[in-house]
């Protein structure tokens, strides 16, 4: 008897004490707090790319123009990767008013996280139904897929935010049709947010045109011009850098430029002596099947449990906390009742719940989702797969309310119902200690952790050197020397200079800012750099041969957060 | 007769695919070569290779394999001696009944689902089949169930006992005698593998479950049965209390992979409070290996096992070939979807818990995916596949258009991924892996015992397995003689023990220049790496699939 009062509590009857309102406002609470606390030092580290969307943005803030001087541009420089600007110039107000530091540059990313969970309620509401839309906003707030890129400067994850207005406006334009303008507008942002979306938008678009193909016909055939025309003029920029060959990135990371090795296919050649155009070679060796598995490999690999509920992204650990999948473990239970029920309900014969549209609009986006990660070359990539993250929350919000709608039919079921939840709070307990405590620690290396500290000891003791020499790498050092010490714009824009990486179509380094050599460290050579400070890593400076006091003075040596060296900071006597 | 000729053909096809070439390829392993010496050491001599008289299970590499499948091979070395044909056909046999139990279970299932492939005009009526035939297809053609079907496999036969003892208890439904077999069915597998100890009693659960009403209502039958099953698996329990079970648990369970643990100590480090209470909570062995079975669960389902590239093991899989064809995707999924979007058919319910439940043993252990210890996951799998073909045949029968172009593209899909398994398998298999089974062995092994007259020793190099049962095998070497004259190695740090010497033979690494001085008068036999170019080299011994294996050198 006790479990079935507590469990009628909040079932049967918060519906009518606690209003959708009421809910929506804790919901947003509770949304604020886990994208917002302590949002500047978790995660423990700038990455170069949000310094330089923070340093571009305090570029834009003081004169008008980025890093390499140019006036508002729509694609930014950066280190040659041409990143696209929006969330440049959404993080200008907030450096504004914040100043130029880790929590400002973030600030836009928590923001769209936190405006992406009252979205999804919007839409599921106007897909399916209120408790739908509430239990996905719900489940949106706690899933660890969108804290992790809510939390940091992570373009997509205002992209996905756009998709998600645009994808509003679009629903709603059913009723008022001017709204098919703002909508394609949201679309077009997308594609000045974030260079994946080219693809994953487009994605959106298709399917939407598909479902939505009947009601798309009687539109006014004015606002459909108009939303075509604002869309392009919005993306035109980007649309025109695909022609213009500052598309090099994607060239990089698109599978079309990794062919297996010729040995490997000649030997398997010569297994079953076989030859290269022979019936037997395009039967079952051709390239074309060999592409088609690597991409089907990639593509099951984002519906895996290794994926979804266990490790995350293996590929790239920065895109997750460490041993925590995308989702919390106990969310495989909502999924797969949620599958089961979208079946039965959303697509079975009873037009009066749903006419099945709804359904098929969500299946079909969870299908095709994952493509722009496996078209790719990585085997997962949880930033381009991040748009699957919406239609499998909205799939679990349905179990949810299968297991809601069902809790009192029996009193076995209330007990099961029970214990899930008891079970599900406590993996949210575990992914929260995850995130907190272990992420910082376990990936501080992993999220470049150090360079701040670097700036930090240097700056005050720059000038005591006539030349500082800093280990040069992928991490970019220049971008954080701007960045802590908030190097005057104007200043920089008058020497930036960008030397090409020596891999085609690669990012390209910096290698001077003012008396500060970013090179590489060959220690056998700068230990006789005397009167110079180097800064490099303890393989790049080992230990055992920079101790000696009277050829070395350690100025500083800077530790991970778990504990393992970063840097040395020696000055040469 | 004539609804029945598509099954003939099917089983005709199983058969075919199974024992074609079975004595050769691939090359006959350790493994399989312990089950033959040891039946062939029971028929002479009533006593295992290592003197166990009758045992259940045979203590072989220290890695006490369960014996029921030793016994069945005993009656074929008996009959047509010690060779390969031996010990594979009783796999391969129950392979090919397997493929007619499969037919038999999905009608069951599905009694209502009947399709007419052609009409005849006039009175003939078309040829007929069921769901059954379709699921027969499916696994006559499956790659994991024929790469397990060929060869000296005893997970093949725990599968074959599962799934009969399923189609039984199903049959039971209606007729309670057939109670008495199923259980037998299902204890005989438990004598045949280890992981059907895990998964058996896990889907018994489910039955119980599931069929409590008519299992009441059967009772005198199932007391029956019960009694029957506890008094055949006394055996059973009495030596699995004994060394045994405890040593296979040992060598291969989840607790073997200190992974999990030093992660403890990873997180608890990062807690700063090493010995804090949350810390100890949230970071203790029942969370991380709890973690763990859960992930190599999970694995099992993972496209890239189901569909691409199968087991990492390599003797476990063919090339780029997953454990079921691609084209099985869709049909797995229109098969769920059907099975969930209809009430699910009572007789369902069980076959989802049987997906759900087959990799549980192989999820206790530490390498996940694991094609052999799930395998009989491969069941349920291609039960639902041809649900799943059967909707779309459905489908297809609405239209005359649709017919002709669907079963045009699914029958070229379905050939096409046929042949490129078959090519990869005949073709590829045995180069791609050549160290996935003991090929060269044999070659060796005639060599070797054709010259041993001319020598006072036979030193073989040990880098491939055990090759002591190897040459006990091809050699039909005397199974007394044997047992008296060889030790056991310690186990290594797999859990496995081999045998060093017997007779004028020794297995050991050829450090040639270092055995060369000391053993004069001897053969050495070592592999390609280990003999020196300018050694005096007699022989250079090839596997059948044209690999240099090993090098002969007269000393």
């Amino acid at each position: 008897m006790k479990i079935k009062t507590i469990m009628n509590l909040p079932v049967r009857q918060a519906g009518r004490f606690i209003s959708t309102k009421a809910i929506l406002v804790i919901v947003i609470v509770i949304a604020g707090i886990l994208r917002l606390w302590n949002l500047g030092n978790i995660p423990p580290h700038l990455t170069p790319d949000e310094a330089s969307l923070g340093y571009n943005a305090y570029s834009i803030l003081k004169t008008g123009r980025d890093e390499y001087g140019t006036l508002l541009p729509v694609i930014f420089k950066s280190f040659g990767d041409y990143k696209p600007g929006l969330y440049v110039y959404l993080t200008v107000p907030s450096v504004a008013v914040f100043g130029l530091n880790e929590f400002a540059v973030r600030l836009p990313s928590a923001i769209a996280g936190i405006l992406t969970i009252m979205l999804l309620y919007k839409i599921s509401k106007i897909l399916f139904n209120e408790k739908i839309g509430l239990l996905a906003a719900c489940l949106a707030v706690i899933n660890p897929w969108l804290i992790h890129f809510s939390r940091g400067a992570w373009e997509a994850n205002i992209s996905l935010t756009l998709t998600l207005a645009g994808i509003y406006f679009f629903l709603t334009s059913f009723k008022d049709q001017k709204k098919l303008i703002v909508s394609a507008i949201f679309f077009a942002l997308t594609l000045v947010t974030y260079q994946g979306a080219k693809l994953s938008t487009g994605i959106v678009i298709i399917i939407l045109a598909v479902i939505y193909f009947k009601q798309i016909l009687v539109f006014n055939r004015r606002y459909l011009l108009l939303g075509f025309i604002s869309g392009i003029l919005i993306s035109f920029p980007i649309i025109f850098s695909l022609f213009s060959g500052k598309v090099g990135r994607l060239e990089v990371f698109s599978i079309s430029s990794y062919r297996r090795p010729g040995a490997y296919l000649q030997n398997q050649l010569n297994q079953g002596n076989e030859k290269a155009g022979s019936l037997s070679y395009y039967l079952f060796h051709s390239e074309v099947f060999n592409t088609f598995r690597g991409i089907t490999g990639r593509y099951f690999n984002h519906f895996s449990g290794r994926f979804l509920f266990f490790e995350g992204d293996w590929q790239n650990p920065r895109h997750s906390p460490p041993n925590q999948g995308e989702f919390l473990f106990a969310d495989i239970i909502l999924i797969i009742l949620g599958l089961i029920i979208l079946v039965k309900k959303g697509l079975g014969k009873d037009p009066s719940t749903s006419s099945g549209q709804e359904s098929i609009f969500i299946l079909l986006w969870l299908v095709l989702a994952p493509l722009p990660a496996a078209l790719s070359r990585d085997s997962v990539h949880a930033i381009r797969s991040l748009n699957m993250a919406i239609p499998i929350i909205i799939i679990s919000s349905f179990g949810l309310v299968y297991i809601f709608e069902n809790i009192n039919k029996a009193r076995v079921l209330r007990l099961v119902s029970f214990g899930f939840f008891i079970f599900y709070i406590l993996n949210f307990v575990y992914y929260l200690d995850t995130y907190f405590i272990h992420l910082p620690k376990h990936d501080s290396q992993l999220w470049d952790y150090g360079y701040k500290q670097i700036v930090e000891t240097v700056t005050p003791i720059q000038n005591n050197y006539k030349t500082i020499k800093v280990q040069q790498s992928f991490a970019q050092p220049y971008i954080y020397f701007l960045f802590f010490q908030k190097y005057d714009p104007a200043k920089y824009q008058k020497q930036a200079k960008l030397v090409a990486s020596e891999y085609k179509n690669d990012v390209g380094y910096v290698t001077k800012l003012d008396n500060i050599e970013f090179v590489p460290i060959d220690w056998s050579v700068n230990r006789g750099d005397n009167g110079t400070l180097i800064v490099g890593d303890p393989i790049r400076i080992p230990p055992e041969d920079s101790n000696d006091p009277s050829l070395f003075k350690l100025v500083k040596e800077i530790k991970y957060l778990d504990g393992q060296p970063a840097f040395r900071i020696i000055e040469v006597k | 007769m004539k609804q029945k000729i598509l099954l003939v053909l099917i089983i005709l096809l199983a058969f075919v695919l199974r024992f074609y070439k079975l004595s050769s390829y691939p090359a006959l392993n350790a493994d399989e070569a312990a089950i033959g010496y040891n039946a062939y050491s029971l028929i002479q001599t009533g006593r295992d290779e290592h003197g166990n008289p009758w045992p259940v299970h045979f203590q072989s590499f220290n890695d006490y394999k369960p014996g029921l499948y030793f016994y069945m091979v005993l009656p074929f070395v008996k009959v047509i001696g010690l060779n390969e044909w031996a010990v594979r056909i009783p796999g391969a046999a129950l392979g090919v009944m397997t493929v007619l139990v499969i037919y038999l279970l999905a009608k069951e299932l599905f009694p209502e689902i009947k399709f007419i492939i052609y009409n005849l005009p006039g009175r003939h009526a078309g040829l007929q089949f069921t769901i059954g035939e379709i699921a027969a297809l499916l696994l006559a053609i499956s790659p994991w169930h024929i790469h397990f079907s060929r060869g000296g496999w005893e997970v093949n036969v725990s599968t074959f006992f599962i799934t009969t003892g399923i189609w039984l208890f199903f049959k039971s439904i209606k007729n309670p005698k057939f109670l008495v077999m199923s259980l037998l069915s299902f204890v005989a597998s438990l004598y045949t593998y280890h992981a059907a100890r895990v998964v058996v009693p896990l889907f018994g659960i489910g039955l119980v479950a599931f069929y409590k009403r008519e299992l009441i209502k059967s009772s005198k039958w199932l007391l029956i049965a019960a009694i029957a099953a506890i008094i055949i698996l006394i055996p059973l329990i009495k030596d699995l209390t004994g060394l045994a079970g405890i040593s296979r648990a040992a060598g291969v369970g989840l607790f073997a992979d200190s992974g999990p643990l030093s992660r403890i100590n990873e997180q608890r480090g990062e807690h700063g409070d090493y010995l804090s209470l949350s810390a100890k909570l949230l970071h203790n062995k029942a969370v991380n290996y709890g973690l763990a079975f859960l992930s190599n669960w999970s694995k099992h389902y993972w496209g890239e096992f189901l569909f691409l590239s199968g087991d990492e093991i390599q003797r476990n899989k063919v090339p780029e070939t997953g454990e079921l064809y691609l084209y099985q995707l869709p049909l797995l999924i229109i098969g769920l979807w059907y099975i969930f979007k209809n009430v699910i058919p009572r007789n369902w319910k069980f076959i989802l818990l049987w997906l759900v439940a087959a990799p549980v043993a192989s999820a206790l252990t530490f390498q996940s995916p694991h094609a052999l210890r799930a395998h009989n996951m491969v069941i349920p799998l291609t039960l639902i596949s041809a649900y799943g073909m059967a909707m779309i045949i459905k489908w297809l029968n609405g239209s005359k258009f649709l017919r002709v172009l669907g079963f045009g593209v699914i029958g070229v899909l379905v050939f096409w991924s046929f042949a490129l398994y078959e090519h990869m398998y005949w073709l590829h298999m045995s180069k791609e892996y050549p160290y996935s089974s003991q090929y060269g062995v044999k070659e060796l092994v005639n060599f070797a015992s054709a010259n041993q007259s001319n020598y006072k020793k036979i030193i073989v190099t040990n880098r491939y397995d055990q090759p002591y049962i190897l040459f006990l095998f091809y050699m039909k070497y005397s199974p007394e003689k044997f047992q008296k004259e060889h030790q056991l190695t310690p186990k290594d740090k797999y859990g496995f023990s081999t045998v060093t010497a017997f007779d004028k033979y020794i297995f050991e690494p050829v450090n040639f220049d270092s055995i060369k001085p000391d053993n004069p008068n001897s053969l050495i036999a070592g592999t390609n790496e280990e003999i020196p170019k300018e050694a005096n080299i007699i022989n250079k011994i090839y596997g059948s699939n044209g690999f240099l294996y090993f090098k002969v050198v007269a000393n």
